[in-house]
């Protein structure tokens, strides 16, 4: 019987002009969604190309002058010799500033520290609209690095981007709205519940019959241009042949699977109350806009509130600040001449510029340390508190496995940002012996400089950031759906409850 | 019979269980909005005040030191908010409120609170203006769609149009009875607004007054549009559950859809450099000069350094520079500060027409959303838009190259070559002013915003036309 009563509402569906809209709709908007998304990944991909390409041209540039000095120091048979930090060029003959490990490391080489994008990137854009995803790795203060914002219209951040986690979160819902509103309440408007009783089948399978045929259609949906938007991003992207992107889009394809089951189970429950449509229209889109909207708004105002995060404003005054009392506690002689420009001091204070940079930048990053720690610190209370509301809204719950799912997350940027700083202290143990060494670099060292390497969040890490609230929203979903078969029983099919 | 109609709409609506809770809900959330915008305008507004002033501060107090070497030290600008933020926050959590200006490079603001707030941020603030233009909307839907097709189904229109009423007479009525129930929800709202601009937020409270009369205005045409759009469809749809229907979709086509579509197809028409390409071809046009561009600006950094050097030379009559009654390294770092600051502000000038063409685009969406024009207009008058970012980005540029030079000068002055040693104190510090925001006045607020003027009241008169034909051919069945 339930087959039955599946085939004849998928041929309904699929026969109203309305249903075949919205379906193609949806359709229109992942493709849409995917289209956005693939730019903006790929807009982050070309920032980071042309980082790299910059990079490598001023490592190229120290390394020619070097090569350059050794070959012309090997054919006169002179000895090569360290070269005190200088800011202009050298004069043929004189030793360039590749020599110098703190010149190289400090200020003229960088690492570009990239973090890869997922190959589900595109699916969510997620927080990347505002940052870089990469990091140009010096010797000076680490604070310097973790502000990697991106240009962006600041308008455009505002509204954010129409991705496919979009049309999960915001539309979807409002599709699954328009297809079960009435399961019930249109039939028994239109006078064919009654009829429909007559025949040897319970109200239960009935709207099991009409649940699942719904369920299968959107799905069937989903699952296709889902794949065509995997086919799409991919082959633009190029990481058609990565198995963590297809494991990703499995997770994507169950985390939509089981976002849907919510609203289908609402919609189940809301016509087991036995309104009319227009009420029950009414109720389901309240409760769109307080899930989706207001809630989520809520949620960020709650957590901020509870956990203010000390405004970035105040840890600038803080570095300064510490800047400051680094500046007082050096010693006299170098105190009233420091200066940033290397040519502007006196002959005998060249030789130790760099130590007292660097000097420097240490005590600044030490002051500053405590301040950004509880600078982080708060931002994690936040999150943590997110984490615990999202079980309210399916919606939040839903946002932060997408952006999980897809790799552009808060947590998977900072655990990146935690491996950028350790990166750091490698790139300081290479270069800053040598230089407090005086050790003459030559152009062989140039290949041993630390590179740095992200490496791979494994599946599981994934899914274990997702699996509270994923298993929260299927519980959710199921208890809907059983309470609203369980309360049919009671289900006047002539009369208004 | 205006009035009783009215009067018969407002007491069905208030009645009605379903209003009740969202007319309660409805007024929760305002509240709300209302009380933590005010809080995060205060909050944000003293973090401001004091960051502003402490950095003024720790300018004049740093070590004596070289000038120069303070220039890299350098001062921080913020952006202090307008009044209105309170109201809306525009794309307050979305733009930088503070530029360092330092020796050498060019930056741009930061702090952008979205950047610290999580993703869960970025489903949108619950501020007054969002609750208005995105939940009004749909309060207005909820409570209008049955008005005539309700009445329809009932049997109720045929009794009333039996009475001789005239389709005009019965369109205000209905639409006085609903506004008042609007009105209900609104009221407080309003009152609340008022209240606050009157006993004052601290800040520059210039023109608030009229500021806050122009958004009541622009945010009274918004609610007509949907009140009208809803009487219209509710008079033409066959069912109240069609007219439900068709309203909520075009709610969430105009509210959710079509701002995102029209951000991302502005996006695909303009696209914004990346960081890296932005200074890639700032620093090359640096290094190897400006093509096209007039005088020394054309020649590559080095060439144009060596030229400024031969004039000094030849004004000074000297062979040296190791002659010269000036100090020559500051003088030539003061050249590339003001190349840079002349190849910048073309970077930065078309960063923000890309960012200006965006909007205008998004802005041409406002032919098919009333929530477009509202949203920019909004903005515009609350002070928190692309407008006044770009004045507080412009106006910083302006005083940083201002601070460097006031530096620099100082080293060129007062010393040589042979004697480049010049410590400065709080006195030479002292002559650089702390930066002021000037925000801009009303009628510069409002540059760019009349095509949202125009298409604002367009939807007004144009709904009310739609409902005012789709009445006069009301079928009683």
């Amino acid at each position: 019987m339930l087959k039955i009563i599946f085939s004849h509402e998928v041929r309904q569906l699929l026969k109203s002009p309305a249903t075949l809209f919205m379906l193609g709709l949806l359709a229109a908007a992942m493709v849409f969604g995917i289209y956005n998304g693939t730019r903006a990944v790929e807009r982050q991909n070309k920032s980071a190309v042309v980082a790299v390409a910059d990079e490598a041209a001023a490592k190229k540039r120290v390394l020619d002058q070097l090569i350059a000095y050794e070959r012309f120091t090997a054919e006169r048979g002179i000895p090569r010799v360290f070269a005190p930090v200088n800011h202009a060029p050298p004069r043929p003959g004189q030793s360039p500033q590749g020599t110098n490990a703190g010149a190289v490391g400090g200020e003229l080489v960088k690492e570009v520290a990239i973090l890869p994008p997922t190959g589900l990137a595109a699916f969510a854009v997620g927080q990347m609209d505002l940052q870089r995803n990469y990091t140009l790795v010096d010797m000076k203060n680490k604070f310097n690095m973790s502000d990697n914002f991106e240009i962006e219209n600041p308008l455009n951040l505002m509204t954010g981007t129409f991705d496919i986690s979009f049309v999960v979160i915001f539309l979807l819902p409002v599709f699954i709205i328009a297809l079960t509103y009435d399961m019930l309440s249109g039939e028994k408007e239109s006078g064919t519940l009654a009829l429909a009783m007559t025949q040897p089948v319970s109200l239960r399978t009935f709207m099991a019959g009409k649940l699942l045929s719904r369920i299968a259609l959107l799905m069937l949906v989903i699952v296709i241009i889902g794949l065509y938007a995997m086919l799409f991003s991919g082959s633009a992207l190029g990481v058609l042949d990565d198995p963590d992107a297809w494991v990703r889009f499995g997770l994507f394809l169950l985390a939509t699977f089981i976002y849907s089951l919510f609203w289908f189970g609402l919609g189940v429950f809301v016509n087991s109350l036995n309104k009319s449509s227009e009420t029950n229209v009414t109720i389901l889109s309240g409760a769109w806009l307080l899930i989706v909207v207001v809630l989520p708004a809520l949620i960020s105002l709650t957590a901020t509130t509870v956990y203010p995060a000390p405004s970035r404003m105040e840890l600038k005054v803080a570095m300064r600040d510490a800047s400051i009392a680094a500046e007082k506690a050096e010693d006299d002689t170098t105190k009233a001449y420091y200066t940033d420009h290397v040519e502007m001091l006196p002959d005998k204070e060249t030789e130790t510029y760099l130590t007292v940079f660097l000097a420097r930048q240490d005590a600044l990053e030490k002051a500053v340390e405590p301040v950004f720690a509880q600078f982080r610190g708060q931002l994690e209370r936040q999150e943590a508190i997110v984490d615990w509301f999202q079980l309210l809204s399916p919606a939040v719950a839903m946002q932060n496995a997408l952006n999980e799912i897809s790799g552009n997350s808060t947590d998977r940027y900072n655990a990146y940002m935690d491996k950028v700083f350790a990166f750091q202290k490698e790139w300081k143990q290479f270069f800053t012996p040598r230089y407090l060494q005086r050790e003459i670099m030559d152009s062989s060292m140039y290949d041993d400089f630390p590179k740095f390497e992200y490496g791979k969040e494994a599946p599981y890490v994934v899914l274990g950031r997702i699996l509270l609230s994923a298993f929260a929203v299927l519980l959710i979903s199921i208890g809907m759906n059983a309470y609203a078969f369980l309360h049919l029983r009671r289900f006047g099919v002539r009369e208004n409850s | 019979m205006i009035k009783d109609i009215a009067r018969k709409e407002f007491i069905c609506l208030i009645r009605d269980g379903r209003f009740k809770w969202a007319i309660v809900i409805m007024l929760l959330l305002l509240m709300t909005s209302f009380l933590t915008g005010y809080q995060r305008y205060q909050s944000l507004h003293s973090i401001q005040e004091t960051a502003q002033a402490r950095d003024s501060e720790q300018w004049l107090t740093q070590d004596k030191k070289n000038p120069h070497t303070a220039a890299h030290f350098g001062n921080y600008a913020y952006k202090p908010q307008g009044t209105l933020a309170f109201f809306d926050n525009g794309i307050g959590n979305y733009a930088g409120s503070v530029i360092w200006l330092e020796a050498h490079k060019t930056n741009f603001a930061q702090n952008r609170p979205a950047q610290d707030n999580g993703a869960v941020s970025r489903f949108g603030d619950l501020t007054p203006a969002m609750t208005i233009q995105v939940l009004l909307p749909l309060l207005i839907v909820l409570m209008g769609f049955s008005a005539f097709a309700g009445e329809r189904e009932s049997g109720t229109l045929r009794q009333v149009m039996s009475l001789g009423v005239s389709s005009r007479t019965l369109l205000l009525g209905k639409l006085l009875g609903t506004s008042a129930a609007v009105g209900l929800v609104a009221l407080p709202a309003i009152l609340i607004g008022v209240g606050v601009l009157t006993f004052g937020l601290p800040g520059d409270n210039a023109q608030a007054g009229q500021r806050g009369l122009l958004l009541l205005l622009f945010y009274l045409l918004y609610a007509l549009a949907f009140l009208f759009l809803t009487l219209g469809v509710s008079a033409v749809a066959r069912t109240a559950k069609g007219a439900l229907i068709a309203l909520i979709g075009f709610w969430a086509m105009a509210t959710f859809i079509l701002p995102k579509a029209a951000a991302d197809i502005s996006k695909m028409v303009t696209p914004t450099p990346t960081y890296s390409e932005f200074y890639h071809l700032a620093r090359q046009t640096s290094l190897e000069g400006m093509k096209g561009a007039k005088g020394l600006l054309a020649l590559p950094q080095g060439r144009h350094i060596e030229t400024a050097r031969r004039q000094l030379l030849k004004q000074y009559k000297v062979a040296s520079v190791r002659d010269l009654p000036i100090y020559w390294v500051a003088y030539s770092m003061q050249i590339i500060e003001d190349r840079d600051y002349a190849i910048y502000q073309k970077f930065l000038g078309q960063l923000r027409e890309t960012f200006f063409r965006q909007q205008a685009i998004q802005d041409r969406f406002g032919l098919l959303s009333p929530l477009i024009p509202l949203r920019s207009l909004s903005m515009a008058t609350s002070g928190t838009g692309l407008v006044d970012q770009e004045r507080f980005n412009q106006t910083v540029q302006d005083f940083r190259i201002g601070m460097i030079r006031q530096m620099n000068n100082e080293l060129i002055e007062n010393t040589t070559m042979k004697d480049p040693l010049y410590i400065a104190g709080e006195e030479v510090f002292g002559k650089v002013k702390p930066y002021r925001y000037n925000p801009p006045t009303l009628s510069e607020s409002f540059e760019g915003q009349r095509m949202n003027l125009v298409l604002l009241a367009a939807w007004c008169a144009l709904m009310a036309a739609f409902a005012f034909a789709a009445v006069r051919r009301l079928r009683a069945q």
